[in-house]
């Protein structure tokens, strides 16, 4: 079989064998699927979300990509507790997860990231030497290549020019492109299949090589002998999208590959992995863009979404990384109501837009609830928090210094502010509750460690005091990474399907 | 010409969307959001717009429509009060909806505020009249279909 199969229409049972189940369809996932299925194993992946192809994908409007593609239509929430931000976090549901919705930034993790990994928390083979390879493999499998400079949108000339005034310098980015012609809409999936996500490189690898892809599959736990996985269990989802029928996977190998806002349930739901480790800890990347309208037009939409980044902030925890979203969303940014938002709205193709993501501690939880979401709940630590205002005025202070008329911040309800109130505005004073943020990189709610008492995973991605049960996506990550973490979560998936026993 | 709606083979079938009040407020809310000095926009446009946003509950899922209806009952019952008018944000005249909405959007609850708007913006910007009136040709960002 070579194609996607569906469970939503099954009229029987669904019940398989294999040696190797992946619970995930995403980065993680569709990297171990493919190691293993072309080891010669019998691989089954299991999905919750539907197939949709690249060709279908390419033919949405942006709000329909949110709508069939995105979990909840991108209404997921991580509340912000005490003197914190919410944080609206958003991932893919589909075939090929959250893959298919990046904007194809390919970091590998920094060697100062993979430094504490070894000193600090002694994952002794976490070096840079020592990961080499498996980050090679995976850039040669999804195309790694530089975005060239003739590609970035007229909104990144602009920051890296006023970048350029105030001392900062941006570098190019790297995306897991082929043949991309720049149309901006990588975050809505790529209508011309030029980003390859694991959908399009990894997963029909695998199937080629015997393994079986199911979507509309909700897997509920891990079955077990003893202190061994045995399969996993679950229901299929109906043309209703409620459960169906049952789903059995038996296997001699489990992976758990739901990415970090369900691993952790998963785990909870089976019994498995220490309660006070598992869901805590939680990183998110928290994002924050600043807008910038010009005198003349910018249409930032033309030119690739993501292309370059500044890294000269690093030390203080910060990174900037350029972005762009669509109209419709750069309309729910303008302030006001009525005849002063639609006069905003008139500039839209006049805005330049820069992001920054803060190296965040881990403040993050996620929590069963009765259905099948968890609630997840986010303290920003004091550190993270003092950091904002800095990474706000390096976006606002670069679009001035490149021309920028003004500049509208993340700060909710708060109109576009000059140059002259902006360098009088108190930034360190916005309540948390007024400041808008985003993530699309959670991160770490079942750690890799060296330590059982310390960590859910070992280094080889093996639940602690459980044969044959693996995590491998970006819930084992045991920090942030203060970058795109999307070739990270592959690159250690693909050495622990080669490690695995 | 009016945006068409894609439906994906593999997909669920589609659950209930708003409710006839949600639309109401949905309507009151977009009305006053998108006014320009002439008044609301077209009837029929705001008309595709409270479609369309029903056609992406039904879609987006339980949590989707939760998540919205908060943001929704949160508008409709504090806005009102922030310009001493209890009551319902329908039954406030336009000019006193759009100070009220203002005034919540300052407020220390706007992220409900944010949640709705960002919504009905994506959805409202897709409509081909409401973009070019926005100065937006993204060709490509529009869907090559």
């Amino acid at each position: 079989m070579s194609q996607v199969q569906s469970a939503r229409d099954l009229d029987r049972d669904l019940i398989l064998s294999a040696d190797t189940v992946v619970v995930g369809s995403g980065a993680g996932g569709a990297v171990v699927a493919t190691e293993r299925a072309l080891r010669g194993e019998r691989v089954v992946v299991l999905e919750e979300g539907p197939s949709v192809s690249a060709a279908l994908l390419g033919s949405m409007r942006p709000s329909e990509s949110l709508r069939h593609v995105w979990r909840d239509g991108a209404f997921t929430l991580a509340i912000g507790v005490g003197d914190s931000p919410s944080i609206n976090v958003t991932m893919g549901r589909c075939i090929g997860g959250s893959s298919v919705l990046t904007g194809a930034v390919c970091f590998r993790t920094p060697d100062h990231v993979l430094d504490h990994w070894t000193s600090v928390l002694k994952l002794r083979d976490y070096t840079e030497r020592g990961m080499d390879r498996y980050f090679e493999r995976v850039e040669k499998a999804i195309h790694v290549e530089e975005v060239p400079a003739e590609m970035r949108s007229r909104s990144t000339q602009l920051f890296a020019l006023g970048a350029r005034r105030t001392g900062l310098e941006m570098q190019p980015m790297r995306r897991n492109t082929r043949g991309c012609n720049g149309c901006g809409r990588c975050n809505f999936g790529c209508p011309h299949q030029a980003k390859m996500s694991v959908d399009l490189s990894y997963l029909p690898r695998a199937m080629a090589a015997g393994a079986e892809v199911w979507s509309h599959c909700l897997v509920q736990r891990v079955l077990r002998k003893g202190d061994r996985a045995v399969g996993v269990e679950g229901r299929t989802l109906g043309p209703d999208g409620r459960p169906s029928r049952r789903l059995v996977v038996h296997a001699r190998r489990v992976v758990l590959a739901a990415g970090a806002w369900h691993t952790p349930l998963l785990l909870r739901s089976s019994g498995l992995g220490r309660p006070e480790l598992v869901g805590h800890r939680m990183t998110l990347h928290p994002g924050f863009r600043v807008l910038a309208r010009f005198d003349s037009p910018v249409q930032g939409w033309q030119g690739a979404l993501q292309s370059g980044w500044v890294g000269d902030l690093e030390p203080q925890g910060i990174t900037l990384l350029s972005l762009f979203v669509p109209p419709g969303v750069l309309g729910s940014t303008m302030p006001g109501v009525g005849p002063e938002h639609t006069s905003n709205a008139r500039h839209i193709g006049h805005l330049a837009m820069f992001g920054g993501i803060l190296h965040d501690e881990g403040g993050g939880s996620l929590y069963r609830t009765p259905g099948r979401e968890p609630l997840a709940l986010y303290r920003m630590a004091p550190r993270d928090r003092a950091r904002i205002p800095t990474l706000i005025r390096a976006l606002a202070r670069s679009f001035f210094a490149a021309g920028a008329r003004e500049v509208f911040l993340p700060v909710l309800g708060l109109r576009g502010v000059d140059a002259d109130a902006f360098a009088r505005l108190d930034l360190e004073r916005i309540p948390m509750n007024r400041i808008e943020c985003a993530s699309q990189h959670p991160l770490g709610s079942a750690q890799m460690g060296a330590f059982p008492e310390h960590s859910v995973v070992d280094p080889d991605g093996k639940l602690w005091g459980m044969d044959s049960l693996y995590i491998a996506d970006g819930s084992i990550v045991p920090t942030s990474l203060g970058v795109n973490p999307q070739l990270s979560i592959m690159a250690i998936a693909t050495r622990i399907a080669d490690r695995m026993r | 010409m009016v945006p068409s709606r894609i439906e994906v083979p593999d997909q669920i079938r589609p659950g209930v969307g708003l409710s006839a009040s949600d639309r109401r407020a949905s309507l009151a809310l977009a009305e006053a959001l998108f006014s320009t000095p002439e008044g609301p926009p077209p009837s029929e446009r705001l008309g595709w717009l409270i479609d369309d946003l029903d056609h992406f509950m039904a879609h987006a899922g339980p949590r989707a429509r939760l998540a919205y209806g908060l943001c929704l009952r949160a508008i409709s019952w504090i806005a009102p009060l922030l310009v001493g008018r209890p009551g319902s944000l329908a039954g406030l005249d336009l000019p006193l909806r759009i100070e009220a909405l203002e005034r919540f959007e300052r407020s220390p609850v706007a992220l409900a505020f944010f949640g709705a708007k960002t919504i009905l913006c994506i959805l409202y910007y897709e409509h081909p009249e409401a973009a070019r009136a926005a100065g937006v040709d993204p060709s490509c960002l529009r869907s090559p279909r």
